[in-house]
Protein backbone atom coordinates (compact mmCIF):
# COMPACT_ATOMS: atom_id res chain seq x y z
CA UNK A 1 0.00 0.00 0.00
CA UNK A 2 1.25 3.45 -0.89
CA UNK A 3 1.50 5.60 2.26
CA UNK A 4 -0.74 8.67 2.59
CA UNK A 5 2.12 11.18 2.41
CA UNK A 6 3.22 9.73 -0.94
CA UNK A 7 -0.37 9.88 -2.22
CA UNK A 8 -0.45 13.51 -1.16
CA UNK A 9 2.86 14.18 -2.94
CA UNK A 10 1.55 12.50 -6.11
CA UNK A 11 -1.70 14.50 -6.02
CA UNK A 12 0.15 17.81 -5.68
CA UNK A 13 2.70 16.98 -8.39
CA UNK A 14 -0.06 15.74 -10.71
CA UNK A 15 -1.84 19.07 -10.34
CA UNK A 16 1.37 20.99 -11.11
CA UNK A 17 2.00 18.73 -14.12
CA UNK A 18 -1.54 19.24 -15.46
CA UNK A 19 -1.02 23.00 -15.24
CA UNK A 20 2.25 22.66 -17.19
CA UNK A 21 4.24 23.90 -14.20
CA UNK A 22 6.35 20.76 -13.76
CA UNK A 23 9.33 20.11 -16.04
CA UNK A 24 9.69 16.36 -16.59
CA UNK A 25 12.55 14.62 -18.38
CA UNK A 26 12.94 11.16 -19.90
CA UNK A 27 14.86 8.49 -18.02
CA UNK A 28 16.47 5.17 -18.93
CA UNK A 29 13.28 3.11 -18.62
CA UNK A 30 11.39 2.78 -21.92
CA UNK A 31 8.40 4.78 -20.55
CA UNK A 32 10.16 6.32 -17.59
CA UNK A 33 10.13 9.99 -16.63
CA UNK A 34 11.93 11.88 -13.90
CA UNK A 35 11.65 15.30 -12.34
CA UNK A 36 14.43 17.06 -10.43
CA UNK A 37 13.43 18.98 -7.32
CA UNK A 38 15.67 20.82 -4.85
CA UNK A 39 15.00 18.08 -2.28
CA UNK A 40 15.64 15.16 -4.64
CA UNK A 41 14.28 13.37 -7.67
CA UNK A 42 10.99 11.61 -8.47
CA UNK A 43 10.76 8.82 -11.04
CA UNK A 44 7.69 7.16 -12.59
CA UNK A 45 7.71 4.27 -15.04
CA UNK A 46 5.21 1.93 -16.67
CA UNK A 47 6.33 -1.37 -18.20
CA UNK A 48 5.18 -4.79 -19.33
CA UNK A 49 6.70 -7.98 -17.95
CA UNK A 50 6.64 -10.66 -20.62
CA UNK A 51 7.21 -13.51 -18.14
CA UNK A 52 4.10 -13.01 -16.03
CA UNK A 53 2.30 -11.00 -18.75
CA UNK A 54 1.56 -8.25 -16.27
CA UNK A 55 1.75 -4.46 -16.58
CA UNK A 56 3.58 -2.67 -13.79
CA UNK A 57 3.89 0.92 -12.63
CA UNK A 58 6.94 1.87 -10.64
CA UNK A 59 7.34 5.03 -8.54
CA UNK A 60 10.65 6.02 -6.96
CA UNK A 61 12.06 8.83 -4.86
CA UNK A 62 15.76 9.72 -4.66
CA UNK A 63 17.13 12.00 -1.94
CA UNK A 64 19.36 15.00 -2.55
CA UNK A 65 22.45 12.79 -2.24
CA UNK A 66 21.15 10.72 -5.15
CA UNK A 67 20.25 7.61 -3.12
CA UNK A 68 16.97 5.77 -3.65
CA UNK A 69 14.79 6.21 -0.57
CA UNK A 70 11.43 4.92 -1.79
CA UNK A 71 10.44 2.49 -4.54
CA UNK A 72 6.89 1.31 -5.08
CA UNK A 73 6.27 -1.14 -7.91
CA UNK A 74 2.63 -2.16 -8.34
CA UNK A 75 1.24 -4.75 -10.74
CA UNK A 76 -1.96 -4.43 -12.74
CA UNK A 77 -3.67 -7.20 -10.74
CA UNK A 78 -3.27 -5.21 -7.51
CA UNK A 79 -6.69 -4.53 -6.02
CA UNK A 80 -5.76 -1.80 -3.54
CA UNK A 81 -6.22 0.99 -6.11
CA UNK A 82 -2.52 1.85 -6.04
CA UNK A 83 -2.00 0.66 -9.62
CA UNK A 84 -4.76 2.94 -10.95
CA UNK A 85 -3.40 5.86 -8.92
CA UNK A 86 0.16 5.45 -10.26
CA UNK A 87 -0.97 4.68 -13.81
CA UNK A 88 -3.10 7.81 -13.88
CA UNK A 89 -0.12 9.81 -12.61
CA UNK A 90 2.14 8.24 -15.25
CA UNK A 91 -0.32 9.11 -18.02
CA UNK A 92 -0.53 12.70 -16.81
CA UNK A 93 3.26 12.96 -16.80
CA UNK A 94 3.58 11.32 -20.22
CA UNK A 95 0.95 13.62 -21.73
CA UNK A 96 2.69 16.63 -20.24
CA UNK A 97 6.12 15.58 -21.52
CA UNK A 98 4.85 14.73 -25.01
CA UNK A 99 2.53 17.78 -25.01
CA UNK A 100 -0.30 15.48 -26.10
CA UNK A 101 -3.25 17.75 -25.21
CA UNK A 102 -1.47 20.82 -26.60
CA UNK A 103 -0.82 19.04 -29.90
CA UNK A 104 -4.42 17.80 -30.17
CA UNK A 105 -5.80 21.27 -29.40
CA UNK A 106 -3.55 22.87 -32.01
CA UNK A 107 -4.65 20.28 -34.57
CA UNK A 108 -8.32 20.97 -33.85
CA UNK A 109 -7.67 24.72 -34.10
CA UNK A 110 -5.84 24.23 -37.42
CA UNK A 111 -8.55 21.99 -38.88
CA UNK A 112 -11.28 24.43 -37.82
CA UNK A 113 -9.40 27.48 -39.06
CA UNK A 114 -8.32 26.35 -42.49
CA UNK A 115 -10.37 25.35 -45.52
CA UNK A 116 -7.64 23.03 -46.66
CA UNK A 117 -5.08 21.24 -44.50
CA UNK A 118 -2.04 19.11 -45.25
CA UNK A 119 0.62 19.37 -47.96
CA UNK A 120 0.88 17.73 -51.33
CA UNK A 121 3.65 15.23 -51.85
CA UNK A 122 6.82 16.67 -53.36
CA UNK A 123 6.82 16.27 -57.16
CA UNK A 124 8.61 13.26 -58.58
CA UNK A 125 12.06 14.06 -60.00
CA UNK A 126 11.22 12.49 -63.41
CA UNK B 1 64.81 13.45 30.69
CA UNK B 2 61.75 15.35 29.48
CA UNK B 3 60.93 18.92 30.45
CA UNK B 4 58.05 17.71 32.65
CA UNK B 5 60.27 15.17 34.43
CA UNK B 6 62.90 17.86 35.10
CA UNK B 7 60.24 20.18 36.53
CA UNK B 8 59.00 17.35 38.77
CA UNK B 9 62.56 16.66 40.07
CA UNK B 10 63.09 20.39 40.76
CA UNK B 11 59.76 20.58 42.60
CA UNK B 12 60.67 17.46 44.60
CA UNK B 13 64.09 18.87 45.53
CA UNK B 14 62.59 22.28 46.33
CA UNK B 15 59.90 20.75 48.52
CA UNK B 16 62.55 18.54 50.27
CA UNK B 17 64.58 21.66 51.07
CA UNK B 18 61.38 23.40 52.20
CA UNK B 19 60.58 20.45 54.49
CA UNK B 20 64.07 20.72 56.08
CA UNK B 21 63.59 24.49 56.59
CA UNK B 22 60.11 24.05 58.07
CA UNK B 23 61.34 21.23 60.34
CA UNK B 24 64.34 23.33 61.46
CA UNK B 25 62.21 26.44 62.12
CA UNK B 26 59.42 24.73 63.99
CA UNK B 27 61.22 21.90 65.78
CA UNK B 28 61.18 21.76 69.58
CA UNK B 29 62.56 19.40 72.19
CA UNK B 30 59.89 16.78 71.52
CA UNK B 31 60.42 16.69 67.76
CA UNK B 32 61.96 13.52 66.42
CA UNK B 33 63.25 12.43 63.02
CA UNK B 34 59.95 10.64 62.54
CA UNK B 35 58.27 14.09 62.55
CA UNK B 36 60.72 15.22 59.85
CA UNK B 37 59.95 12.13 57.79
CA UNK B 38 56.24 12.91 58.20
CA UNK B 39 56.69 16.52 56.92
CA UNK B 40 59.01 15.39 54.12
CA UNK B 41 56.53 12.61 53.23
CA UNK B 42 53.72 15.11 52.79
CA UNK B 43 55.81 17.19 50.38
CA UNK B 44 56.94 14.01 48.60
CA UNK B 45 53.26 13.07 48.10
CA UNK B 46 52.64 16.52 46.63
CA UNK B 47 55.55 15.99 44.22
CA UNK B 48 54.08 12.61 43.28
CA UNK B 49 50.77 14.30 42.39
CA UNK B 50 52.61 16.80 40.19
CA UNK B 51 54.50 13.92 38.55
CA UNK B 52 51.22 12.03 38.00
CA UNK B 53 49.62 15.11 36.48
CA UNK B 54 52.48 15.48 33.98
CA UNK B 55 52.38 11.75 33.18
CA UNK B 56 48.65 11.85 32.37
CA UNK B 57 49.10 15.01 30.32
CA UNK B 58 51.99 13.48 28.44
CA UNK B 59 50.07 10.24 27.77
CA UNK B 60 47.11 12.23 26.43
CA UNK B 61 49.41 14.17 24.14
CA UNK B 62 51.01 10.92 22.84
CA UNK B 63 47.53 9.47 22.14
CA UNK B 64 46.47 12.60 20.28
CA UNK B 65 49.67 12.57 18.25
CA UNK B 66 49.20 8.86 17.40
CA UNK B 67 45.57 9.41 16.37
CA UNK B 68 46.57 12.34 14.20
CA UNK B 69 49.31 10.27 12.50
CA UNK B 70 46.90 7.36 11.91
CA UNK B 71 44.28 9.73 10.47
CA UNK B 72 46.83 11.40 8.17
CA UNK B 73 48.08 8.03 6.90
CA UNK B 74 44.51 6.84 6.35
CA UNK B 75 43.62 10.03 4.45
CA UNK B 76 46.74 9.72 2.33
CA UNK B 77 45.92 6.09 1.46
CA UNK B 78 42.30 6.96 0.64
CA UNK B 79 43.52 9.88 -1.47
CA UNK B 80 46.03 7.76 -3.42
CA UNK B 81 43.51 4.95 -3.86
CA UNK B 82 40.74 7.33 -4.90
CA UNK B 83 42.82 9.29 -7.42
CA UNK B 84 44.07 6.13 -9.08
CA UNK B 85 40.52 4.77 -9.28
CA UNK B 86 38.93 8.04 -10.34
CA UNK B 87 41.32 8.28 -13.29
CA UNK B 88 39.95 4.93 -14.53
CA UNK B 89 36.42 6.41 -14.63
CA UNK B 90 36.41 7.70 -18.20
CA UNK B 91 37.75 4.37 -19.50
CA UNK B 92 35.01 2.51 -17.59
CA UNK B 93 32.41 4.80 -19.19
CA UNK B 94 33.74 3.93 -22.66
CA UNK B 95 33.64 0.20 -21.86
CA UNK B 96 30.10 0.42 -20.47
CA UNK B 97 28.91 2.32 -23.55
CA UNK B 98 30.45 -0.31 -25.84
CA UNK B 99 28.80 -3.15 -23.89
CA UNK B 100 25.45 -1.36 -24.10
CA UNK B 101 25.76 -0.87 -27.87
CA UNK B 102 26.47 -4.60 -28.19
CA UNK B 103 23.50 -5.43 -25.90
CA UNK B 104 25.88 -7.07 -23.40
CA UNK B 105 23.87 -5.93 -20.41
CA UNK B 106 25.55 -8.17 -17.79
CA UNK B 107 28.98 -6.68 -18.56
CA UNK B 108 27.53 -3.16 -18.74
CA UNK B 109 25.92 -3.67 -15.32
CA UNK B 110 29.30 -4.53 -13.75
CA UNK B 111 30.94 -1.49 -15.31
CA UNK B 112 28.14 0.78 -14.08
CA UNK B 113 28.59 -0.60 -10.55
CA UNK B 114 32.32 0.24 -10.76
CA UNK B 115 31.41 3.69 -11.97
CA UNK B 116 29.02 4.25 -9.08
CA UNK B 117 31.84 3.37 -6.66
CA UNK B 118 34.05 5.93 -8.36
CA UNK B 119 31.36 8.57 -7.91
CA UNK B 120 31.31 7.70 -4.20
CA UNK B 121 35.13 8.07 -4.02
CA UNK B 122 34.76 11.47 -5.64
CA UNK B 123 32.36 12.55 -2.93
CA UNK B 124 34.70 11.34 -0.17
CA UNK B 125 37.68 13.00 -1.82
CA UNK B 126 35.72 16.21 -2.18
CA UNK B 127 34.65 16.36 1.51
CA UNK B 128 36.93 19.27 2.42
CA UNK B 129 37.65 20.77 -0.97
CA UNK B 130 34.35 21.80 -2.61
CA UNK B 131 35.56 20.84 -6.08
CA UNK B 132 32.19 19.52 -7.23
CA UNK B 133 28.67 20.89 -7.58
CA UNK B 134 26.72 18.71 -5.15
CA UNK B 135 23.45 19.04 -7.11
CA UNK B 136 25.16 17.85 -10.27
CA UNK B 137 26.81 15.03 -8.30
CA UNK B 138 23.45 13.90 -6.85
CA UNK B 139 21.92 13.99 -10.34
CA UNK B 140 24.62 11.64 -11.65
CA UNK B 141 24.34 9.28 -8.66
CA UNK B 142 20.55 9.04 -8.95
CA UNK B 143 20.77 8.58 -12.73
CA UNK B 144 23.30 5.77 -12.41
CA UNK B 145 21.13 4.14 -9.71
CA UNK B 146 18.08 4.34 -12.02
CA UNK B 147 20.14 3.01 -14.95
CA UNK B 148 21.45 0.12 -12.82
CA UNK B 149 17.90 -0.76 -11.79
CA UNK B 150 16.66 -0.68 -15.39
CA UNK B 151 19.58 -2.75 -16.72
CA UNK B 152 19.08 -5.25 -13.91
CA UNK B 153 15.34 -5.45 -14.73
CA UNK B 154 16.27 -6.01 -18.36
CA UNK B 155 18.70 -8.83 -17.44
CA UNK B 156 16.20 -10.66 -15.22
CA UNK B 157 13.49 -10.21 -17.85
CA UNK B 158 11.29 -7.93 -15.79
CA UNK B 159 11.53 -5.28 -18.53
CA UNK B 160 11.62 -6.24 -22.19
CA UNK B 161 13.16 -2.97 -23.35
CA UNK B 162 15.07 -0.09 -21.84
CA UNK B 163 16.15 3.26 -23.23
CA UNK B 164 19.78 2.34 -24.03
CA UNK B 165 20.52 5.66 -25.73
CA UNK B 166 19.48 7.47 -22.55
CA UNK B 167 21.87 5.33 -20.47
CA UNK B 168 24.68 6.06 -22.96
CA UNK B 169 23.87 9.77 -22.79
CA UNK B 170 23.88 9.68 -18.94
CA UNK B 171 27.26 7.93 -19.05
CA UNK B 172 28.65 10.62 -21.33
CA UNK B 173 27.63 13.26 -18.82
CA UNK B 174 29.30 11.28 -16.02
CA UNK B 175 32.47 11.00 -18.12
CA UNK B 176 32.55 14.79 -18.53
CA UNK B 177 31.94 15.21 -14.80
CA UNK B 178 34.86 12.87 -13.93
CA UNK B 179 37.24 14.53 -16.44
CA UNK B 180 36.32 17.92 -15.05
CA UNK B 181 36.93 16.69 -11.51
CA UNK B 182 40.36 15.27 -12.48
CA UNK B 183 41.37 18.62 -13.94
CA UNK B 184 40.26 20.38 -10.76
CA UNK B 185 42.32 17.95 -8.63
CA UNK B 186 45.40 18.72 -10.74
CA UNK B 187 44.77 22.47 -10.52
CA UNK B 188 44.19 22.19 -6.78
CA UNK B 189 47.35 20.16 -6.10
CA UNK B 190 49.64 22.26 -8.30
Amino acid sequence: MIPENIKDLIAKLKEKTKNNNAKWQTSSGENEFQIKLDAGKIVIDSFHNEYDNEWYVSFGIYNKEGNEVIRNTVEQSDISGDYELLLDFHETVQNSYLKTDETINKMIFEINGKDEVGEIDSPLPF
Amino acid sequence: MSREQRITVYIFLGLSVLSVIIFTLFKNEKSTYLDFISVWGSFASLSAFVFLFFQIKSQKSINEESNRAIKETKNLLIKLFSISDISKGTKIVEQAQTFLRLNKFESALLRLKDLKEILIYIKHYNTKKNLINLNEYADHVSNISIDLLNINDKIIGKKSTINVSKVISNLEEISTFISDFELKIKDNDS
